[in-house]
């Protein structure tokens, strides 16, 4: 992944992390989504699950 | 959102689990048993608050995430059916959804599996990059 984002000029843009947290911060920003009850979140509340998995910083800031 | 833009909601994700790809307007109006017209409001209506997508027409729902509604180079697998995702983050929600499976990955000019196998992603180390910033996903979902 290093090596295509230096190809690509993209090295120092984004955030990268690994899958294995990706797959977790899925499991809680996903939860009960398809429910017909489901509640989008607030700015607050996803920044909040997000940073639970230490998905933090600008590029998390909504 | 409105008691019609639930269920349609609810029913897009329902007809992607049943049929790995998106309804239409039609669709969504004979399983909810609401005009088309009043379907397409509460699609319009959902797309604005950033909860799915449709195509360029307006009829066809191309995003439930995680799950894409049309064909993509992402493709999650479990327990012997599979889905399209709509990038590389979405390929592991979809699995984070339904459970243990296989993400396969082909894009940017490479092919990618990844398995979770009781939680835990293989392979070790595997790793994903976003490009654009949570708040600006939705200017560009397509993009994102």
């Amino acid at each position: 992944m290093e090596r295509y984002l230096s190809e690509n000029g993209e090295e120092n843009s984004g955030f990268s992390a690994s899958a294995q947290s990706f797959f977790e911060m899925s499991q809680d920003w996903y939860r009960d989504r398809m429910d017909v009850g489901w509640e989008p979140p607030t700015a607050s509340q996803a920044m909040q699950i997000w940073e639970r998995h230490g998905f933090t910083g600008p590029f998390w800031e909504v | 959102m409105t008691g019609l833009e639930r269920r349609v909601r609810a029913l897009a994700y329902r007809h992607i689990l049943d049929r790995r790809f998106g309804p239409t307007a039609e669709d969504l109006a004979v399983a909810s048993g609401e005009t088309v017209e009043d379907v397409r409001e509460a699609l319009h209506s959902l797309r604005d608050q950033h909860l799915l997508a449709f195509d360029d027409e307006g009829d066809l729902v191309v995003m439930a995430h995680p799950f894409s509604g049309v064909e993509t180079g992402y493709r999650s697998r479990v327990a012997g059916d599979w889905w399209y995702a709509n990038c590389a983050w979405d390929s592991l929600a979809i699995l984070a959804l339904l459970g243990d499976g296989q993400a396969e990955i082909e894009d940017l000019g490479r092919r990618l599996e990844w398995s979770v196998v009781e939680g835990q992603v293989e392979p070790e180390g595997a790793m994903v990059h976003l490009l654009v910033p949570a708040a600006r996903f939705w200017d560009d979902i397509g993009f994102t």
